[in-house]
């Protein structure tokens, strides 16, 4: 018998046991680990010091918050939801654009004096549509902050 | 509000409704996240983008399942990536141990100072075993290991805890 092998592998049994993991009976003089522990009295120490730390461990309770998290988890969520928002109508400005300008070189549109009012028009627009979004607004402020404008 | 319900108003669009999971579990998660990352600033950002990633994954949690196990993945490779951001970073901003609220009795004091000493994965470990109470199967399942090696980590793991609060040097 290797005792050094043997130790660990009881204290392994012994901790899945007072884990709830297994289910030796430990008390039980006649089971494997109860032979060891009835022999061995560093184990039988080291099993003290174990109940006695995982009942202090037990009691254990977390460091209160002081911060308010809330409000920055808060901020965070509605600053992601509403930039995606500003992000799309950026793109179908960009996209109503370019097909307004594809559209006049593919057909002879009537009217021709009345086209570079076409894009001036969406342009105004959709500026209209986020400024009236004031969640818009506050999205992309800290942006032109961050470059500078 | 339990948590079952309070999923249900967040998919209905009830933000509001998010602020139960963050008061319920944002002492425990500031926790985890200062053993895992040893910083107070990079583990209040870590805290706070989980959150934000629980809430837009919030379709993929099971009601059925305990909240903090399904966050606590989400917590955890926030901190590896807080961690491996500073990392990178000059060492003078390294800060190496943890704040704890002075609101702490002297004997929780005593245990928190000596799990603080561990190393993050053996602090891990315990708290999650002995503070949370998880078992060794969903141990196994949230840090990706087998039960095997949970069992023998969390040996090592509360031999050196052992030694520590016994006043030794490990």
């Amino acid at each position: 018998m290797n005792p050094g092998t043997d130790c660990e592998r009881v204290r392994l049994e012994l901790m899945a046991a007072l884990d709830g993991e297994a289910a030796p009976d430990i008390a039980d003089p006649r089971s494997d680990a109860g032979q060891h522990l009835a022999l061995c009295a560093s184990c039988g120490r080291w099993l003290k010091d174990l109940e006695s730390m995982n009942g202090r461990l037990q009691r254990v309770a977390y460091p209160r918050v002081q911060a308010d998290l809330w409000a920055r988890v808060s901020d965070r969520i509605h600053e992601s939801d509403t930039s995606g928002t500003v992000t799309q109508r950026l793109w179908m400005i960009g996209a109503f654009v370019l097909g307004w300008r594809a559209l006049q070189l593919l057909i002879d549109l009537p009217f021709p004096v009345l086209h570079p009012l076409v894009p001036l028009a969406g342009a105004i627009a959709a500026l209209w549509l986020i400024a009236t979004d004031p969640l818009a607004i506050e999205t992309l402020a800290p942006e032109l902050q961050k470059r500078g404008v | 509000m339990d948590d079952a319900a309070a999923t249900r108003a967040c998919l209905a669009g009830n933000l509001d409704a998010f602020r139960h999971f963050v008061e319920q579990y944002q002492s425990r998660a500031l926790a985890h996240a200062r053993l895992l990352t040893r910083h107070d600033a990079d583990a209040a950002d870590a805290t706070q983008e989980a959150f934000v990633d629980a809430f837009r994954n919030l379709r993929t949690f099971d009601p059925a399942r305990h909240f903090y196990a399904w966050f606590y993945v989400l917590l955890r490779n926030r901190c590896f990536k807080q961690r491996s951001r500073r990392g990178t970073r000059a060492e003078s901003d390294i800060v190496s141990a943890p704040g704890i609220d002075p609101g702490v009795s002297e004997e929780h004091l005593d245990v928190w100072r000596a799990i603080d000493r561990l190393s993050p994965d053996d602090a891990e470990l315990i708290v999650l075993k002995h503070i949370e109470g998880w078992t060794y199967e969903e141990l196994a399942k949230a840090l990706e290991i087998p039960r095997g090696t949970v069992m023998s980590r969390l040996y090592v793991a509360r031999q050196r805890l052992l030694t520590l609060l016994s006043g030794e040097t490990p």
